[in-house]
């Protein structure tokens, strides 16, 4: 595994809502190693979404990061001056959000929008911009001359979204942040999207992270896996680990409510009961009120991040115990 | 005899003045039947004109042409005849009143149906218990916003089978609640089907619940307002043959990174499906199907069957090569 070209330590990010703090992701640590495909991976309010927030700094009104580090190639985001947060935006990490495809503008012609991105960075001659644009537009399996000329409201979502995607890709980023990027897009559209991000990944040696509910489009493209739960990171390890060796007793029954179409379909069952309230998250696990292996320890202490096998980490009082065969 | 039958059914939708001809195309000439207590999983991607379906099944909409049968009767042309049918959809946030409670919510349609005033507050309970919303007591004050996506889908479930539909539309029930949950619902549908004999047309986009949900039921899978391909879903799974199925089936997420590696998506001449306002002629999948050769863009091909109750709209269907997943 490379060096992390991407690190976060102990990252503590809060909402302010009615109800009161809404801590969204609480002590939060994780690397992204160097030209890896890291997949981020839980569900709707666990946190995750927040994080990549976080990394850019581009929280909502509402959000205030309490604590933590962000290093990104050994600086520390977080501190940087707004000028050189802004030069790392897009030229060094470029973020696609999630339905992304409805942020193009809709009356400018693509050619314009891939020129105008560039220019907002650095100066640089046009036809050398449209050069870099079609390039790319190909690497991610569209007609360069059409779609340059279009307006978005003549490509299709599918087609809007790997256009985006190639817009973020112009500045020549170090990293490329998705969130959800397959959501609102047909079936086919999304295998097809995931396959030219695998593409994109492998072509250029660009760092990914991917932030997705999508348990199998993080099987699909991922190498290394970080499973989020309640605001905390509860398992991190290489794909085939995760997926075949989860230590977490979230990880297991996450995987293991989710039907496939293939494969035996009678072991599959949902999770017991709900996720918990982020204003008022359960004391030590926060996994313990659906956990089968919950013991008067988990409600009481939380459990720390432990090395379960090289490069695998969980955090479970019980987790050889709970091991998955 | 079946319980709803749509025989040929089509459905226009017009916009407009000037552009009265150009209208999109939502069905055309669907046939399918669902069974007294049978499960039918309607598969299709977006703007495929499923949910179209489920609203005509219903007899929420008619269609512009072809027989809505429920019970063998015709519900277009009996006055007052509606099929018993219950409508549960995506997003059940909307689907719920927001300034009633869940007391509110199922008693008044259970005051409806003839349950006597002093039984409602032990009917209700019941009702809760029976669909997973437990302790009973401590839901029966809270609001639609109180509760979680999976609550409330449950809730508008409870509320569904009040009046002791013979069968439920379920579009996209799953969609929006959690992974970790969604099974728990469509294991509620699961137990309403089996317990209570309630028929289900499941519409989705997703194959792997649709497999799920469907294990001993059928399939139909829907293309640009067609049915291309219908059996038995072990059946169907096992052999697809049309090659928009296999292309879909070729493109379904799989959970396992190992499967997921070595499968290949299936090369279409198109990535990205046509307008539902000018079909293409022939067979709709002609211009991005790999194996499309003349006939397929002049003539249309019917729904015919293949094996028994395996039925597929293609011209090529026994010159297709074998079929593999992986």
């Amino acid at each position: 595994m490379n060096e992390p070209i991407l690190s976060i330590r102990d990252l503590v990010v809060e909402f302010e809502v009615r109800e009161g703090n809404l801590r969204s992701v609480d002590h939060v640590s994780l690397d992204v190693p160097k030209r890896g495909f890291m997949g981020l991976i839980g569900e709707s309010g666990c946190g995750k979404t927040t994080i990549v927030q976080a990394i850019l700094n581009l929280m909502p009104e509402n959000g205030y990061i309490r604590g933590g580090r962000i290093l990104f190639d050994g600086v520390d985001i977080l501190s940087l001056p707004p000028e050189q947060l802004r030069r790392i935006r897009w030229e060094r990490i470029a973020m696609v959000f999630q339905a992304a495809q409805n942020s193009l503008n809709p009356v400018l012609k693509v050619s314009e929008q891939m020129i105008d991105t560039v220019l907002a960075h650095r100066k640089s001659p046009k036809d050398e911009i449209l050069k870099r644009a079609a390039r790319l537009l190909e690497l991610v399996r569209l007609d360069p001359p059409r779609v340059l000329d279009s307006y978005p409201h003549e490509l299709s979502g599918g087609m809007k979204q790997r256009v985006i995607i190639a817009m973020s890709l112009l500045l020549e980023p170090e990293m490329l942040i998705l969130d959800e990027p397959t959501t609102a897009l047909d079936m086919i559209s999304q295998a097809y999207l995931m396959e030219r991000l695998k593409e994109i990944h492998r072509e250029l040696g660009i760092t990914m992270l991917m932030v997705t509910h999508d348990v199998a489009n993080v099987a699909k493209a991922a190498d290394r896996v970080a499973v989020m739960y309640a605001a905390k990171i509860l398992e991190i390890g290489g794909v085939e680990e995760i997926f075949y060796r989860p230590y977490h007793p979230y990880t297991r029954g996450l995987i293991n409510a989710i039907p496939s179409i293939v494969g035996d379909l009678s072991s599959k069952r949902p999770i017991p009961g709900l996720p918990p309230s982020l204003i008022t998250p359960p004391t030590g696990c926060r996994f313990h009120p659906r956990c089968e292996f919950a013991d008067d320890l988990c409600s009481r202490k939380e459990p720390e991040m432990e090395e379960v096998s090289p490069g695998h980490f969980a955090a479970c009082h019980h987790w050889k115990r709970a091991k998955g065969e | 005899m079946a319980l709803l039958e749509l025989r040929d059914v089509h459905k226009v939708f017009q916009r407009g003045w000037i552009r009265k001809r150009l209208g999109a195309h939502a069905a055309s000439g669907v046939s399918l039947t669902i069974e007294e207590k049978g499960i039918l999983a309607l598969v299709g991607e977006s703007g495929c004109g499923k949910t179209t379906i489920g609203r005509i099944s219903l007899g929420l909409i008619r269609p512009t042409a072809g027989h809505v049968l429920y019970q063998g009767r015709d519900i277009w042309r009996e006055d007052g005849l509606r099929p018993t049918g219950q409508l549960v959809h995506q997003d059940s946030y909307s689907a719920l009143n927001p300034v009633r409670t869940v007391y509110q919510t199922l008693a008044a349609p259970l005051r409806r149906y003839g349950t006597p005033r002093r039984r409602l507050r032990e009917e209700v309970r019941e009702l809760l218990q029976f669909v997973g919303i437990m302790p009973p007591d401590y839901f029966l004050n809270k609001y639609p916003y109180h509760l979680s996506g999976g609550m409330r889908q449950r809730l508008v479930l409870a509320r569904s089978i009040i009046p002791k539909p013979k069968f439920i539309v379920a579009d996209e029930p799953v969609s929006m609640i959690d992974a970790s949950l969604r099974l728990s619902i469509l294991d509620l549908m699961l137990k309403l089907n089996r317990e209570l004999g309630v028929a289900f047309l499941y519409i989705t986009h997703d194959l792997a619940t649709a497999r799920y949900f469907a294990q001993e039921g059928r399939i139909a899978v829907m293309y640009l307002g067609k049915i291309v391909e219908t059996g038995a879903m072990g059946e169907v799974l096992a052999r697809p043959l049309h090659p928009y199925l296999r292309a879909l089936l070729s493109a379904a997420p799989i959970p396992d990174p190992r499967l997921a590696r070595q499968r290949r998506l299936m090369a279409l001449r198109e990535a990205e499906p046509p307008s539902t306002e000018r079909p293409p002629t022939g067979c709709r999948f002609h211009p991005r199907c790999p194996h499309a050769q003349d006939i397929c863009a002049r003539e249309e091909p019917p729904l015919r069957e293949h094996a028994a109750g395996h039925g597929v709209a293609c011209h090529l269907a026994e010159t297709l090569p074998q079929w593999r997943l992986i």
